[in-house]
């Protein structure tokens, strides 16, 4: 009775960074559905996630765990995780490639878009959105339609988007500018 | 739901006022270039630099680092007008990189900004000029070169003691501030000499009384111009920078043996710090104090090491001019004083008059004039060969005591730096101003003695007031009387005997002088073991009588002296008659009349008289003569130059 507790107890210490891989892959790929294969999402209110900065990912996603983040869906979606899994599936997304999806816009949309961006925007994220600062996410070829809605979050009192100086940002610049300038990310191609 | 209303109502927003916005881009376009990059303005640096709440950032090996900087700070600073990126040069693009380098180029921007304004009409009034010279001084300091610890940065860079964001303009009240800060700026790297500093009289005024005024590192240590501690010029330093407070401490020291040989640039002698201890200086009633009453003769002892207990009562800083505090050393040079300005006012009158009568005389065609029909053939055996090597040897070893000693007393001038540079520094200068005043004493006594034989030799008919005795008798003064006399015009010209009152004074004077300036030069002669016989104002004393003494006689020699055998209009240019021992007759007859008369009366006079000296004696004696009334007078000119230059 005993050796076999051992035995389970070995088993199951020296088989868990193993059982944890598989989980992760099975874990990752519930996300397809929304988000696409690989994380490169083909639906324009669903954001790519392939690719996106391990830590940024990852804080995120605890962020809406703890009911720190404003989210229509996927608050529910972590709520289940542990913090290993959750720390498991940024790293599987973060070692995707980041596979921008660019779009068509109207061409004064698109030059009012990098006039904002060339304002404010471009400090934090690159003119193109592919050069993000510290904590910012790349946002080329990021689904724009997506990015309106963020940015929505952002400018609505109601909702908490704990990134207090991208908040600002979109405080600084009229609505319309924003949601151009998010036109012009989504544009861009690597 | 309200998320989902929000994004609508959003949504709604953006699309109604596209048509706007593409107007209001098209009103401001022609502005700005969007294809460049955007310009790098403070303002962007300063969204998340100069954010209140967000003060620090975590890098991802965890360490937490300090990104606020205070916008009002750098506005108030003398870089206002700098942009972020004008110092933070490797910034090209934003987002930069992080950690940022901290390649700032401080020196390299100051140079090429005060290469740009050199020689324009506004570079008079340019701070930059100071800040090259300041950065110059850096650039050559040991701060700038490799940290032993870590030799791919520089021990110390700008920013490590500036506070980059700070610099204040002078007189700027963050000036002010960052003098208090400077012991823990400085304490960063140095902590020992912190702690001994905080503990020590200027520390605690520092940080207990706030007094500003107090030192901080930088006033004894130069902000830029840091040198080696143990470098001669970084001594050198610290000895001067403390007298920018300590004036009077400063003054009184530079009067003393080792303020002279500090400030002739040599640390042979005892500076500031060596006595009174550097970071943890304390009061000298603190039982801490190296000068304290207690342990101060174990400080003489670190130098001195046989000492005696007269070192402990040196006055240090001894100051003949403060009756209240020093009245010995006060009347010691009240009376040096009284007599220099005595004798000498009265020995030079003497001289101008004399130098004017003989002038009135001479048009008149009255005194003595070489006659160029009849050169003179004849002279008189006036000095045999001991007296006159007597006085050679004294001339000289006296003008080495003088160039030596002085070259001490006038050490604020550049000519005692190079005198004693030359001769290999103050301790060879020791060295041969006591072998220069062995040499005087020994001649001194030697002709004691000669004089003292001869006397004897001739006692049967030596007389102690007679003419060959060089006592003063009733003839000098009425001798005295009859030159002033004749330099008034009132009656014709004494006549004299052997010896002449002035003759006889040159040769009393060196008794005063070997007295005065012979015990005090003994006494200094062995500090060590004269300190354990006499108190340690004596010394204070001697060094001042030696002193002036020493400045009368060379005074006295190189210009009565000299007028009175060379340069009075009978005799110019000279007279080497001390270097031959022969006197030309007709001159003899002028200037010592009546022993002549009684030469000839008695028919003595032959028995002196020497055939002319050869053209080569001749030549040779006015050669020497010239060289040592040459020298005496270039010894004199430094004197005075050193004399009017004091203080
Ligand atoms: C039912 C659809 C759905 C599924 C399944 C889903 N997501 Fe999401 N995801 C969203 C939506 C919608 C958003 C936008 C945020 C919001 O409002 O919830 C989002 C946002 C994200 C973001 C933020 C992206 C950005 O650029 O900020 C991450 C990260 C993310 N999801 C990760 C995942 C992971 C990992 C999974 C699988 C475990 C997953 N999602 C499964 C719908 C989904
Ligand atoms: C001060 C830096 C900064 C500036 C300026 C800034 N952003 Fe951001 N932005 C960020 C950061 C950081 C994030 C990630 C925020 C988070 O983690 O919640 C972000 C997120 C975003 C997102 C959401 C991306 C996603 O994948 O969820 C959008 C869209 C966005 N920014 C657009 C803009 C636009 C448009 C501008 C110019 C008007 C702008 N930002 C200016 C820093 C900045």
């Amino acid at each position: 009775m005993r050796n076999v507790l051992m035995t389970a107890i070995l088993t199951g210490a020296l088989s868990g960074p193993a059982l944890a891989q598989t989980n992760i892959e099975t874990l990752a790929r519930t996300c397809n559905g929304c988000h696409g294969l690989g994380g490169v999402s083909v639906g324009s209110s669903m954001p790519s996630i392939g690719g996106l900065p391990r830590a940024y990912l990852a804080r995120v996603m605890k962020e809406w765990k703890y009911g720190q983040r404003a989210a229509v869906t996927m608050n529910r979606i972590v709520r289940g995780f542990s913090d290993d899994e959750i720390d498991a599936l940024a790293t599987w997304f973060a070692a995707q490639p980041w596979t921008p999806v660019p779009q068509q816009a109207p061409a004064e949309l698109l030059a009012l878009g990098k006039r904002a961006v060339w304002t404010t925007c471009t400090d934090c994220h690159g003119m193109t959105g592919g050069d993000p600062d510290r904590d910012a996410p790349p946002l080329d070829g990021q689904w724009s339609k997506y990015m309106e809605l963020e940015l929505e979050k952002y400018r609505s009192p109601d909702l908490a988007m704990p990134h207090r100086q991208m908040g600002k940002a979109v405080d600084e610049v009229k609505p319309e500018d924003a949601s151009a300038a998010v036109h012009w990310f989504g544009a861009q191609k690597r | 739901m309200a998320i989902a209303r929000s994004v609508v109502v959003g949504l709604l927003l953006a699309v109604l006022s596209l048509p706007f916005a593409a107007t209001a881009m098209a009103e401001n376009q022609a502005a700005v270039d969007v294809e460049q990059p955007p310009p790098l303005d403070n303002a962007r640096c300063l969204r998340c630099h100069a954010d209140h709440d967000e003060k620090f950032v975590v890098r991802p090996d965890g360490s937490r680092h300090e990104i606020f900087i205070d916008k009002t700070v750098i506005e108030r600073s003398v870089h206002a007008k700098v942009s972020c990126v004008g110092c933070h040069s490797d910034i090209a693009k934003l987002p930069h990189d992080k950690p940022l380098s901290m390649s700032i180029g401080c020196v390299s921007c100051h140079a090429t900004e005060w290469e740009k304004l050199k020689g324009t009409p506004d570079a008079g009034r340019s701070r930059l000029a100071k800040v090259a010279e300041q950065s110059d001084l850096y650039l050559h300091s040991v701060h700038a070169k490799p940290a032993a610890t870590n030799q791919s940065r520089v021990a110390a860079a700008c920013h490590d003691c500036h506070e980059g964001h700070n610099v204040g303009a002078p007189d700027a009240a963050q000036r002010a501030e960052h003098r208090l800060k400077n012991p823990e700026v400085c304490g960063t790297c140095h902590e020992k000499q912190k702690r001994d500093y905080l503990a020590s009289v200027h520390g605690k005024a520092i940080t207990e009384k706030k007094d500003a005024k107090s030192a901080v590192c930088s006033d004894c240590h130069t902000p830029h111009d840091i040198g080696q501690p143990k470098s001669d010029p970084a001594k050198l330093r610290l000895a001067e920078n403390c007298g920018s407070c300590h004036k009077d401490a400063q003054r009184t020291y530079l009067g003393t043996y080792h303020g002279q040989v500090t400030r002739l640039g040599y640390t042979n002698a005892a500076k500031c710090f060596d006595c009174h201890g550097g970071h943890g200086i304390a009061k000298d009633d603190d039982p801490t104090s190296k000068v304290h009453a207690d342990n101060r003769l174990k400080t003489c002892n670190s130098c001195h090491e046989d000492a005696g207990v007269g070192f402990a009562s040196f006055l240090a800083h001894g100051d003949p001019d403060d009756f209240a505090k020093y009245p010995v050393l006060y009347l010691a040079k009240l009376f040096m004083q009284v007599l220099v300005i005595g004798v000498m006012a009265l020995f030079w009158g003497h001289v101008l008059l004399w130098l004017y009568r003989e002038l009135m005389d001479r048009r008149q065609g009255i005194g003595h004039f070489e006659n160029l029909d009849q050169p003179e053939t004849v002279y008189v055996r006036r000095f045999d060969a001991t007296w006159r090597w007597i006085h050679m040897l004294f001339a000289i070893s006296t003008m080495v005591l003088a160039l030596t000693g002085t070259s001490l007393l006038f050490a604020h001038t550049d000519w005692a730096k190079a005198v004693v540079d030359f001769i290999g520094g103050p301790r060879v200068e020791a060295i041969i101003h006591r072998v220069a005043a062995v040499t005087w004493i020994s001649i001194f006594f030697f002709h004691l003695w000669v004089a003292g034989a001869n006397i004897w030799r001739n006692r049967a008919s030596f007389k102690w007031f007679g003419s060959r005795s060089l006592l003063p008798n009733w003839k000098d003064l009425r001798d005295v009387i009859g030159m002033f006399r004749w330099f008034f015009g009132l009656s014709p010209r004494p006549e004299f005997d052997r010896w002449t009152y002035w003759q006889k004074f040159d040769y009393w004077a060196p008794f005063w002088g070997a007295m005065i300036i012979g015990v005090s030069g003994l006494i200094m002669f062995f500090p060590n073991f004269t300190s354990h016989l006499v108190p340690g104002w004596v010394f204070n004393v001697a060094t001042l009588v030696h002193a002036e003494e020493a400045l009368l006689a060379t005074v006295f020699l190189n210009t009565v002296h000299f007028f009175n055998v060379h340069f009075r209009p009978s005799r110019f240019p000279m007279s080497t008659t001390i270097f031959t021992g022969a006197i030309p007759l007709d001159e003899y007859k002028h200037d010592h009349r009546i022993e002549y008369e009684r030469m000839v009366a008695s028919g003595e006079l032959d028995k002196h008289l020497v055939k002319r000296i050869s053209r080569r004696v001749d030549m040779l004696s006015s050669f020497v003569a010239t060289v040592l009334i040459v020298s005496g007078l270039t010894l004199l000119t430094l004197v005075l130059v050193g004399r009017a230059t004091m203080h």
